[in-house]
C-alpha cells in the first residue's frame, strides 16, 4: 500500500512548521485540549463546589479563582474547562463520525459513477436543501438528549460537504493509472476503493475536516445554547454562555470568558485548517 | 431559458416531498405518541384527541392525510395549544421573522458588495484589511455571542440621560424600530462579512481579466470599469451564494429570536420541540424547507439571467 | 516629425523573492505617421512588454525606464487622467485572445459604442449608427441586427474583427496589435492581416504589429524590429530584412516556418541569465 500512495507527507510538513501563525495555533489548541482534559483533575476542583467567601467575583488572577465566580460561587475556570471537555469531545467524535460518513458515501458515488452517483449526489442535494438546524431541534427533542445522540444529530448534517469533495477527488483519480493496473490483476471494486483511493484521499480529508472542525463545535454550542444540547447535568461552553448572557448586566464575566475560549479555539482549528491547505496545495509553491 | 427554468421547477418538487416525508416518518417512528407524557387522561378525552388527530388510522393513511392537507394549505393543528391551528400559530410569528430577516438579507447585500468591492480597488489600504479581518472573524464570533454583547453594549453600558439603555434588550414592542435595530444588526453582521470576502475575491479576480484590461485600454474612466464591467461577473459567486446564506439564516434567526426574545418562527420552533408539540414543529419545518427550496431554485435562475452565456 | 519616438525604454518587474526580472532592455524605436512597424521576437522577448509600456497598461509592480514621445508628450510620464484621454482615442489596442479579451456579460453594441461616448460625448443612437457602420467596414455580416448579441455568440474569427472594429471606432491615429493572429485558424489569420491592412491603407493609421511569426510581418509591415531576451537586435525595413538578415535570431525566426526543403534545426546560444 505504501508504494501506490502518491503523497508524501516530509515536504508538506516541512512547509506546514515553517507557518509561525500554525504552529502558535498549534500549541494553543494542544494547550486547551490539555488544559480541559486533564486540568479539573489536576486542579481537584468540584465545579459545583461553591466558595461562599468569593461570592459574583469577578476574575482575579491571585485569588485563585482565575475567570471569578458566578452568584452561587462556583469557580467560573473549572467549570469553563469541564465544559471545554463535553466541547471538545463532541467536536472531536462528530468531526471523525461525519468524515467517515462523508469519505465512504463520496468515495462510493465517485467510484461507481454514471446512475449511482446522479443518484446519491441528488440525496445530498436534497439535504442541503434542509434547514439543518430545526431538523436537530426535532431530533434532539424527539430522540432524547443523550451524549452520543448529540454527537449523531450534528453528524448527521455535517457530512455533506465532505461527501462532495471526496466524491470528487475519486472521480478524478479513478482515471489514473493505477487502478486499471489493480482492476487488471482482478481486484474487486470495493477493494479497490478501500485500499487504492481512500489513502490517496488523506490530503484532502485532512484538510476539509480542519474546515468542518469549527463549524461542527459551533453547531454543539448553539444547540447548548438554545437549551437543546447536553443534558445535564453536563455542561459545554454553550450552556456557559447562554448562562453568561443571562446575567450580562451584573457579571459580564460569565459570558465573556467561556465565550473567549470558543472563540480561540475556533480560530486556531480555522489558521491551522488554512496552513494545512497552504502546505498540501502544490499550486501555491 | 424557458426549458431550463421549467426543468429546474420540477427537480424542485421530488426535492421537497423528500423532506417532508422524512421528516413526517421521523415525527412518527418514535415510540410513543405525542399525548403519552401527559397527566392520565381520561378514556373520553383520548377518543377526542384520537379522533382529531387521526391518531389510530394507519400510518399510511395519516401521512396522505397529511399532504391533502398541505396541498390545502392547512399546516394541521397544533398539539399543545388545543385552540390554534399550527396556521394561525405561524401567522403570528411569521411578521416577525420577516420583519427582522427580511430587512437584514438586502441591506447585508448592498452594505457586503460595496465593502467587497471597495476593497478589491483600492487593495493594501486600510480598507481592503478591513474587510480582510472582517471576512476572518465572521466565521470565529458567533452569533450567540455577538448578539449578547451587542446587547451589553447598547442596551446596558450605553445609558440615555433617563438611565435606560439606548437600545431595548429584547422584546419585540410590536415592531417598533428600536426593537428591530439590534436583531436586524446582528443578522447583518454575520452575514456582511461572508458576502464582502466573496465578493472581494471574486472581484479581484475579475479586475485581473483580460477583458477589463481591454476595458483600460479603451480609455474608459476608472469607475466604469469597475461597475459596468467588473460588476456583473464578480457578483456570480455572491449569487450562489445566496442560497447558501438563506440556509444558514434559518440558524441566525433562531438564534437571533433567543437572544432578543423575539416571538418569532424561531422561537416558536424551539418552544415546540420542547414542548413535544410535533404538528407545529413538522409545521414549520416543512414551511422552512418548502421556502428554502423555492429561494434556491429563484437564485439559481437569477444566476441564469445575470450571465448572458447560460441560456440553453 | 516622427508620430512616435521610443528612447532607451527599459521595464523591469518587481519580485517578492527575488532579483527584479528585466523584461524589456534599452529598445529604441520610431514610427512615422501611417507607417506599420512589426515588432517580432519569440515568447518572452519582451514584445509585449514594451507595447503595454506604452500604453501604462502593465501591473503595479513594473518600472519603466526611458522616454516614448508622442505628439510631444511623454507617454510614460502622463498622469492618469491625461493617459485615459489618450487610450482608446488617439490610440487604440487589439488585443491577442479574442475570446477573452471582450466582455462576455456586455453586448457588442454596448462594447463597440463606449469610446464614442467616453471620447466624443456622441449620443447613444449616434453612436449605435457609426458601431454598425464599423462592423460593415470590418465585414460582419448582417451587422444591425448582430450589434445586439452577445461575444459568446460569434466565431473566433468575428471576434476579432469585432475587437478590431472596437479599436477603431474613434479613428486613432496609431494601433495597436498585439499578436492579433496568433489565437486564430491560419485561414482566418489571412483574413484578418488582409483586413488589416485594407484599414490602414485607408485611414493613413499608423499601426505597430507584435507577432513571432514572419509570414504576417511580410504581408503587412514597412520596418521591422527583432527582440531577444528583451534587447533590439535588429531594426530595419521590411525588405532588407527579408532580403539579408544578420542577427542570427532574426535568422532562425525566419526558418521557424517549417520549410519545404531543409529538414535540420538550428538554434541560437542564450546570452547570458534569464
Amino acid at each position: 500500500m505504501t508504494m501506490m500512495t502518491t503523497i508524501t507527507l516530509s515536504p508538506h510538513v516541512l512547509r506546514f512548521s515553517r507557518n509561525r501563525t500554525a504552529l502558535l495555533s498549534c500549541a494553543i489548541l494542544a494547550c486547551v485540549a490539555f488544559a480541559c482534559f486533564f486540568g479539573p483533575v489536576w486542579l481537584a476542583q468540584d465545579p459545583s463546589r461553591s466558595d461562599w467567601a468569593a461570592l459574583s467575583l469577578p476574575p482575579t488572577l491571585l485569588g485563585g479563582h482565575w475567570f471569578g465566580t458566578d452568584e452561587l460561587g462556583r469557580d467560573l475556570f473549572v467549570r469553563t474547562l469541564i465544559g471545554g471537555r463535553v466541547s471538545l469531545e463532541v467536536g472531536l467524535l462528530a468531526t471523525l463520525v461525519a468524515c467517515s460518513i462523508g469519505v465512504a458515501y463520496g468515495a462510493c458515488a465517485g467510484y461507481f459513477g454514471g446512475r449511482i452517483d446522479a443518484l446519491m449526489m441528488r440525496v445530498v442535494d436534497i439535504m442541503y436543501a434542509v434547514p439543518y438546524m430545526l431538523i436537530a431541534i426535532l431530533m434532539m427533542t424527539l430522540f432524547g438528549r443523550a451524549f452520543y445522540l448529540v454527537v449523531l444529530t450534528i453528524s448527521a448534517f455535517s457530512w455533506l460537504d465532505m461527501a462532495r469533495v471526496v466524491r470528487g477527488q475519486t472521480l478524478s483519480l479513478r482515471t489514473r493509472e493505477f487502478v486499471d493496473a489493480a482492476r487488471s490483476i482482478g481486484v474487486s471494486g470495493p477493494m479497490i476503493v478501500v485500499r487504492h483511493i481512500v489513502p490517496n484521499l488523506i490530503g484532502v480529508v485532512v484538510v476539509y475536516a480542519t474546515v468542518m472542525a469549527p463549524g461542527i463545535v459551533l453547531t454543539e454550542s448553539v444547540l447548548s445554547f438554545l437549551g437543546l444540547g447536553v443534558q445535564e447535568p453536563m455542561t459545554s461552553w454553550g450552556v456557559l454562555i447562554e448562562d453568561g448572557a443571562q446575567k450580562l448586566e451584573a457579571m459580564p464575566w460569565l459570558l465573556l470568558c467561556p465565550a473567549a475560549m470558543l472563540c480561540a479555539t475556533l480560530y486556531c482549528i480555522g489558521f491551522v485548517g488554512d496552513a494545512l491547505r497552504d502546505a498540501l496545495d502544490p499550486r501555491e509553491h | 431559458m424557458f426549458t431550463y427554468a421549467l426543468r429546474r421547477m420540477l427537480w424542485a418538487m421530488p426535492t421537497m416531498l423528500g423532506v417532508i416525508t422524512a421528516c413526517y416518518l421521523l415525527l412518527h417512528a418514535t415510540p410513543g405518541g405525542p399525548f403519552d407524557s401527559e397527566k392520565q387522561l381520561s378514556a373520553a378525552t383520548l377518543a377526542n384527541l384520537d379522533a382529531k388527530y387521526h391518531l389510530s388510522e394507519p400510518l399510511w393513511r395519516q401521512y396522505l392525510l397529511y399532504l391533502n392537507a398541505l396541498i390545502h394549505g392547512d399546516l394541521g393543528a397544533s398539539y399543545r395549544y388545543v385552540d390554534w391551528s399550527v396556521n394561525d400559530l405561524v401567522a403570528k410569528a411569521l411578521p416577525v421573522s420577516v420583519g427582522v430577516g427580511g430587512a437584514s438579507i438586502p441591506i447585508a447585500l448592498i452594505l457586503g458588495v460595496s465593502l467587497g468591492v471597495a476593497a478589491a480597488v483600492r487593495r493594501d489600504r486600510w480598507i481592503d484589511r478591513f474587510v480582510m479581518l472582517l471576512g476572518n472573524s465572521g466565521n470565529v464570533v458567533p452569533p450567540f455571542v455577538l448578539g449578547p454583547v451587542l446587547v451589553w453594549i447598547f442596551a446596558i453600558m450605553l445609558k440615555t440621560r433617563e438611565g435606560h439603555g439606548w437600545l431595548p434588550a429584547g422584546g419585540w414592542g410590536d415592531g417598533a424600530w428600536s426593537h428591530r435595530l439590534l436583531p436586524i444588526a446582528l443578522l447583518v453582521l454575520i452575514n456582511v462579512s461572508t458576502i464582502a470576502r466573496v465578493m472581494r475575491a471574486s472581484m479581484i479576480d475579475v479586475l485581473g481579466s483580460p477583458f477589463i484590461r481591454t476595458a483600460r485600454a479603451k480609455g474608459l474612466p476608472p469607475r466604469i470599469v469597475v461597475w459596468r464591467h467588473a460588476l456583473k461577473p464578480a457578483l456570480m459567486p455572491v449569487v450562489s451564494l445566496l442560497g447558501a446564506i438563506s440556509i444558514s439564516s434559518i440558524t441566525s434567526a433562531v438564534v437571533t429570536e433567543s437572544v432578543f426574545s423575539l416571538p418569532g418562527l424561531g422561537q416558536l420552533v424551539v418552544n415546540g420541540a420542547i414542548n413535544r408539540d410535533y404538528t407545529l414543529v413538522l409545521g414549520i419545518v416543512v414551511l422552512t424547507t418548502v421556502a428554502a427550496v423555492l429561494f434556491n431554485l429563484f437564485v439559481d435562475l437569477a444566476y441564469a439571467l445575470l450571465d448572458p452565456r447560460i441560456r440553453y | 516629425m516622427a508620430l512616435l519616438e521610443v528612447e532607451q525604454l527599459s521595464v523591469s518587474f518587481d519580485r517578492r523573492n527575488g532579483p527584479a526580472v528585466d523584461a524589456v532592455r534599452n529598445v529604441s524605436f520610431a514610427l512615422d505617421a501611417g507607417m506599420t512597424l512589426g515588432i517580432v521576437g519569440e515568447s518572452g522577448s519582451g514584445k509585449s512588454q514594451s507595447a503595454m509600456a506604452l500604453l501604462g497598461l502593465l501591473p503595479p509592480n513594473a518600472r519603466v525606464a526611458g522616454s516614448a514621445s508622442y505628439d510631444g508628450q511623454d507617454m510614460l510620464r502622463l498622469d492618469r487622467r491625461t493617459m485615459n484621454k489618450l487610450r482608446g482615442d488617439r490610440i487604440a489596442i487589439v488585443f491577442q485572445d479574442p475570446m477573452t479579451s471582450l466582455n462576455p456579460f456586455l453586448t457588442i453594441e454596448r462594447q463597440l459604442t463606449e469610446p464614442l461616448q467616453t471620447h466624443r460625448r456622441c449620443s447613444r443612437r449616434e453612436a449605435r449608427r457609426c458601431a454598425i457602420e464599423a462592423l460593415e467596414r470590418v465585414r460582419i455580416p448582417d451587422a444591425a441586427r448582430r450589434i445586439g448579441m452577445y461575444p459568446h455568440e460569434f466565431s473566433g474569427g468575428m471576434r476579432q474583427r469585432v475587437t478590431i472594429a472596437m479599436a477603431l471606432m474613434t479613428r486613432p491615429r496609431l494601433l495597436i496589435a498585439d499578436e492579433p493572429t496568433t489565437a486564430l485558424d491560419v485561414t482566418v489569420q489571412a483574413q484578418i492581416v488582409d483586413l488589416l491592412r485594407e484599414l490602414t491603407c485607408d485611414t493613413g493609421m499608423a499601426m505597430i504589429l507584435i507577432t513571432h511569426d514572419m509570414g504576417v510581418v511580410a504581408g503587412l509591415c514597412d520596418d521591422v524590429l527583432v527582440m531577444y531576451q528583451g534587447r533590439a537586435v535588429e531594426h530595419a525595413d521590411a525588405a532588407s530584412l527579408f532580403a539579408a538578415p544578420t542577427h542570427p535570431h532574426t535568422i532562425s525566426l525566419m526558418n521557424a516556418r517549417p520549410p519545404l526543403k531543409r529538414p535540420s534545426i538550428e538554434s541560437v546560444p542564450a546570452e547570458g541569465p534569464r
